[in-house]
């Protein structure tokens, strides 16, 4: 239901301070925020913009740019959010991104943040800006974190030795206002500072490749760096074939061994003292611990991870935690909530909409508001406390570093799959919003890897399907709750035996992949961002049953009260919908729902998976459209499995092309067709 | 030895990355010749490992263990 990080969002200016003002000093600064996966850089172009993108505490929440202007001080400002890099030689999709930006230098000043928790990784890719040529201002984010640690660190001294400034920030107001004062002082260059690079060969290679590195927009210095590290990408915007320089074997570890003995020897002129905090009792920080075991506040952290990541408990702990979040949801307080609203539709609101407030109107019009919109609508809006706990149980599960962990617990599982430890992520935000899920595939390592995520994500049954569980399981099964459950279950079961297929074809196969995941540290959960996020939610859901949904079902209802021949008040067999789902509706007769009402809901439910609930509400309810137990749960199985909504299909067909919708599309028709055939089969004949 | 032999809770010296796939990754990432590690646990299965090393935490499959040349 929410679309993770919009797609190159450049949106008006924001703040009404008038034309004028701006044709006065129409000073306009563009602004990137760079730095490592996870340091916050979506949260402080949140704070600068005012704006609600998706945040969260792993790596890679953010895949694509996202742009937003502002006005600080008359100067309208662009800034600018990238998808985190550790390296400007970039290793995945969205890494590749950034680098591009950042090297194509069409801005006037980089933001970059760094985690002060986390100094020495952080100033590896400050190094590469600052080789590269890039105006950088340093933000030091996490500071007060690292202070609360027992940490110190002397700014002063960093900004003086890296020539560039260095700004400490805190998530306020004062903060915004600081560190949109540092965007827009004027900006301090330090040209092309890789004197800390002293490799003579790579200062021979700069002469010779000079020309070339000029005419591809990058400096030679920059370009012969990147080509001794045996970079690709720079390889190719030079034209330039990497075998033909003759870099000698190992030269990769020559320039990184150099830049981190360079931020080595900085960090202990500068960092007073470390943090005393040894987030994982490695011991390799030079810290009180000392790998003794002996650590103080972080301590009950570590200790977590012992039984989190225990190699027994750990899948259980997992199966689990997943278990608290359905029952949550779908068992205990979801349902309370979910009948009471159910009751004030039904019981409060129906009546007096037909007797009260529109008893006075055509009988079509009454028609068209009760059936069509009330129940329609309200058939979905009484879910809303389920979806919403559903969503906030996955917030909390991902601001907290618990997915982080599940990613690693289940990518030994996942390898001879063919997926990736990450695709857990993908897959657990599937349970929400198949289109949200979907977009946070571009994190994955390897194009395989990504591609096999996405088409078996739709599997997880996302939140607006569970309205159709529910309604319908409960026409007809005396225990919904295990129904429910074993629906979910066999999403995930089919999804598995999907991976073990692809990897026996050929262009799906993946070779052995690269799972490389950095693990954030836990982090206590904030009340005020769950209820903010809960919110932002909230009004999504309405908006989305207050439009898609809404026009469907009045279209739907519309054709399905009115016939060419008599108009309104036909019987609903002679209806233009009846006419046109009848053709279709043969080919679910083998599946034993073969009537026109349930052809037509799966077919509005192409377009949003709510409307299957909403169409079957106005067209009589679930009792009137299913003659029998086994037709309702071979439906079931088959809203389950099938196609999946057309903005899913969008987020695949732009990520994959347009061949892999089509074949998502095909392939889960194919899948829910041989899966509800078998179990109306198999229900027909023994049960 | 490699990251690959090492056990749970070894404190190890990193002496060099051997050639392949994750090579530039793994030096991005820090591990240079002469950092020091330690390998907090294995995942279920044991292809995964974790380790800390410059005061964060990473998960590494097998493969890219295999690269990491240590000594204790």
């Amino acid at each position: 239901m929410s679309v993770r990080t919009k797609t190159s969002c450049i949106e008006p200016i924001n703040g009404v301070k008038t034309a004028e003002k701006l044709q006065t000093d129409n000073i306009s600064k563009k602004i990137l925020l760079v730095g490592n996966p996870n340091v916050g850089k979506t949260t402080i172009f949140n704070l600068l913009t005012g704006s609600t993108n998706h945040v969260g505490n792993w790596h890679g929440v953010t895949v694509d740019t996202c742009s937003k202007r502002i006005i600080h001080n008359g100067s309208i400002i662009e800034i600018t959010d990238l998808p985190g890099l550790y390296s400007l030689t970039a290793a995945g999709a969205e890494e590749r991104i950034s680098a591009e930006i950042i090297l194509a230098r069409g801005y006037d000043l980089i933001l970059n943040i760094v985690d002060m928790c986390n100094l020495s990784r952080n100033l590896y890719l400050t190094c590469q800006l600052l080789e590269a040529g890039a105006p950088v201002t340093v933000v030091c984010n996490m500071a007060e974190r690292f202070r609360l640690e027992g940490g110190d660190a002397d700014i002063a001294k960093l900004s003086k030795i890296f020539r560039v400034p260095f700004v400490n920030f805190n998530l306020t107001k004062d903060g915004r206002r600081q560190l949109l004062d540092a965007c827009v002082l004027p900006i301090q260059c330090r040209d092309g500072g890789t004197d800390f690079l002293r490799v003579n060969e790579i200062q021979v290679l700069s002469r010779n490749i000079g020309a070339a590195a000029k005419r591809a927009g990058l400096s030679p210095m920059f370009a012969a760096t990147k080509l001794y590290e045996r970079d690709t990408a720079i390889a190719e915007k030079l034209n330039i074939g990497l075998d033909a320089l003759k870099i000698p074997a190992g030269s990769e570890g020559v320039v990184s061994a150099k830049r981190y003995e360079f931020i080595d020897s900085v960090v202990a002129k500068t960092v007073k003292k470390e943090s005393s905090v040894c987030r994982n009792g490695c011991g390799s920080c030079k810290t009180d611990c000392g790998g003794s075991g002996n650590f103080s506040a972080a301590y009950g952290e570590s200790r977590l991870d012992k039984i989190i990541l225990n190699k027994y408990l750990a899948v259980p702990i997992f199966l689990l935690v997943m278990a608290a979040v359905f029952w949550l949801a779908f068992g205990s307080l979801g349902r309370v909530l979910s009948d009471g609203i159910n009751f004030l539709i039904d019981g409060l609101a129906l009546p007096a909409i037909s007797n009260v407030f529109f008893s006075w109107t055509p009988d079509w019009v009454r028609g068209l508001i009760t059936d069509g919109i009330v129940r329609g609508a309200g058939s979905v809006a009484s879910f809303f406390p389920q979806v919403m706990l559903m969503y906030l149980a996955l917030a909390a599960l991902e601001d907290s570093g618990y997915m982080s962990r599940v990613a690693f617990v289940c990518d030994g599982l996942l390898e001879p799959l063919g997926l990736s430890g990450k695709s857990v992520f993908t897959m657990i935000m599937g349970f929400g919003c198949s289109t949200a899920a979907l977009t946070t595939a571009k994190n994955l390592e390897t194009k395989q890897v990504r591609l096999k995520t996405m088409l078996l994500t739709p599997y997880m049954s996302c939140s607006a399907k569970l309205p159709v569980y529910a309604v319908v399981a409960s026409v007809f099964f005396t225990n919904n709750f295990l129904i429910i459950f074993l629906l979910y279950l066999a999403g995930i079961i089919i999804a598995v035996a999907l991976a073990a297929v692809f990897n026996m074809i050929p262009s799906l196969k993946t070779h052995e992949g690269s799972f490389i995941m950095e693990m954030p540290p836990y982090r206590k959960l904030s009340p005020k961002r769950l209820i903010k996020l809960t919110l932002k939610n909230a009004g999504e859901f309405f908006v989305r049953v207050g439009t898609v949904v809404l026009a469907i079902n009045i279209i739907v209802w519309i054709l399905c009260n009115f016939s060419l021949t008599a108009g309104y008040g036909t019987t609903p067999d002679l209806s233009l919908m009846a006419t046109l789902a009848g053709f279709i509706k043969n080919i679910f007769a083998p599946l034993g729902f073969g009537t026109w009402q349930a052809a037509t809901a799966l077919l509005s439910g192409l377009v949003a998976k709510e409307t299957v609930i909403t169409t079957i509400a106005s067209l009589g309810g679930a009792a009137a459209v299913f003659s029998s137990s086994q037709a309702a749960l071979s439906f079931l199985v088959f809203v389950l499995l099938y196609t999946p909504c057309i903005s899913a299909l969008g987020v695949i067909a732009k990520e994959a092309g347009i061949k892999w919708a089509v074949f998502s599309f095909v392939l889960n028709f194919v899948v829910a067709y041989a899966a509800a055939f078998a179990v109306y089969f198999i229900g027909i004949r023994f049960f | 030895m490699t990251l690959l032999e090492a056990k749970k809770g070894d404190l190890l010296k990193i002496t060099g990355i051997s050639d392949g796939e994750n090579k530039r990754k793994l030096l991005d990432f820090g591990f240079n010749r002469g950092m020091v590690l330690r390998v907090i646990t294995f995942a279920p299965l044991k292809k995964t490992v974790l380790v800390a090393l410059r005061g964060y935490v990473l998960a590494l499959r097998a493969k890219s263990c295999a690269l990491i040349e240590v000594t204790i």
